[in-house]
């Protein structure tokens, strides 16, 4: 398979293009809303709304990071806690989302490899805020037809956890019960920016 | 109202990126089509050039009035946000009802023909086309492919060339049986293709929605590969009307409901098109 890996360097437009496909695939309840959006310091890669009508920030990392993925946490704990006041704004500014404003945020991260400390932290985060909440994929790079195609493998229960990490029956942090959804995507989500007033034909001009 | 994120995300950022290299706009007109400059078109893009234009194929029949005119608007929609918006159809469409006259038309948007005799060819002068219009699209742009359905038949045809293709579908039983038909054979034969479907025809946003979801859990157990959706479109009588001027709906009938929904469609399409996998 080393024929088929990407060799050189990973542009960010390239990287946010190719994890759009590969979430395609993967995540087809995702539905990628926004690109580059400006968080608090730093803009986030992509950003999904999930199955459920929640919020998700996606950061990619488009080589292995130098700090094993510590700068990656760090951010998207940051994202965590500055889109989870704003999540009712957005709600609001963009009502045609089918964003559900008392669902919690997620964040995902994605890179090459993270350092073992790294996912042991993730996953003691993630068990303090809610499984879902945090989830760290290792990605493979590849070149498929000339370009660039990503294999995506979520780190899920064979990830370190540490000492104090509490057994998946008793989170801490259990997310709100979930309330029915007005407006429930389909695996593959059905997809208009149109509302029924829209399709409302007026009286005709004579032609 | 503001329908999207996208819609308000000035309100908090620079939106999407622009592309790498993102020339000015050419001081110089495109070449008006008519027979594709094959000396031009197979010019090798510069060192550092951004990535080929997507290519989405559309199969149209050689009678569909209706799928042509909306894909001609489509693509005018597509031109009007500021994309570069390319119509490609073989040779043997030329002085058919199907088009208007080759060239460059509304708002930028160009109409080609090119002596494709094949799939293989036709994607072969697409992709040469889609190169070169790269360098001068600086917010990106689409190359619409009218396909004749009947070459997608052809067993010989190297099922590399089809990665992105919208199918036009009416709601109506027969139409979902001939979509989900023709989107089985895509998927057995193209194992990389993106297939995406709009329904047209419909009169209500809930009509589109149960027949997409019809579609795609159809699809789902039958190929087990998700469907794009790509919106609705709604056959008005301006549509018949812009049909028969043979002009886009958007500017003859800007207030009308189709040219409301093909504005929709087009901004999917263009977002889709902007995060296509493009190394």
């Amino acid at each position: 398979m080393a024929e088929l890996e990407w060799q050189g360097e990973i542009q960010t437009g390239s990287l946010r293009r190719a994890l759009r496909q590969a979430l395609r695939r993967t995540s087809p309840g995702w539905r990628v809303v926004a690109e580059g959006f400006l968080a608090a310091t730093s803009p986030i890669d992509l950003l999904a709304i999930g199955a459920r009508g929640e919020l998700i920030a996606l950061r990619a990392a488009t080589s292995a990071p130098a700090d094993g993925g510590a700068r990656l946490l760090a951010r998207a704990l940051s994202d965590l806690a500055w889109l989870t006041p704003r999540v009712e704004d957005l709600h609001k500014l963009a009502p045609e989302l089918g964003l559900r404003p008392l669902a919690p945020p997620r964040v995902a991260l994605f890179a090459p490899d993270f350092d073992a400390e790294v996912l042991g932290a993730a996953a003691h985060l993630a068990d303090l805020l809610g499984r879902e909440r945090l989830v760290l994929t290792r990605y493979r790079a590849l070149r498929q037809q000339g370009q660039l195609t990503l294999l995506l493998d979520p780190i899920g229960a064979d990830a370190p956890r540490t000492a104090a990490a509490l057994p998946d029956e008793l989170p801490i942090a259990p997310p709100p019960p979930s309330a029915p959804l007005v407006d429930p995507p389909s695996p593959s989500a059905f997809r208009t920016g149109l509302t029924d007033a829209d399709l409302r034909t007026e009286p005709l001009a004579p032609a | 109202m503001p329908r999207d994120l996208a819609d308000v995300l000035h309100y908090f950022l620079p939106e999407l990126e622009d592309d790498p290299g993102g020339d000015a706009p050419a001081s110089e007109p495109p070449p008006i089509a008519g027979d594709p400059d094959e000396n031009e078109l197979g010019r090798p893009p510069a060192g550092g050039a951004p990535p080929p234009l997507p290519i989405l194929g559309l199969p149209i029949g050689e009678r569909d009035v209706v799928r042509a005119a909306l894909a001609w608007n489509l693509a005018v929609e597509t031109a009007r946000l500021g994309a570069r918006a390319t119509l490609i159809a073989p040779d043997s469409d030329r002085g058919s009802p199907l088009w208007p006259e080759p060239g460059v038309g509304p708002l930028g948007c160009e109409l080609r023909f090119c002596p494709a005799k094949d799939l293989q060819s036709l994607y072969e002068t697409a992709t040469t086309l889609a190169t070169r219009l790269a360098r001068e699209a600086r917010h990106g742009g689409i190359v619409f492919v009218r396909i004749p359905p009947a070459w997608l038949d052809d067993d010989t045809t190297p099922a590399e060339p089809l990665r992105w293709m919208l199918l036009l579908s009416g709601a109506r039983a027969r139409d979902l049986d001939e979509t989900a038909g023709l989107a089985r054979k895509l998927c057995a034969r193209h194992p990389v293709l993106e297939l995406g479907v709009t329904l047209h025809g419909v009169e209500s946003i809930a009509e589109a929605r149960d027949a997409f979801d019809a579609l795609a859990r159809r699809t789902q157990a039958e190929s087990a590969r998700p469907l794009i959706s790509y919106g609705l479109l709604v056959d008005d009588l301006h549509v018949y009307r812009a049909i028969a001027a043979q002009r886009p709906i958007g500017l003859a009938h800007p207030q009308s409901p189709a040219a409301r929904a093909l504005m929709d469609v087009a901004r999917l399409l263009y977002e889709d098109a902007r995060s296509r996998v493009l190394g």
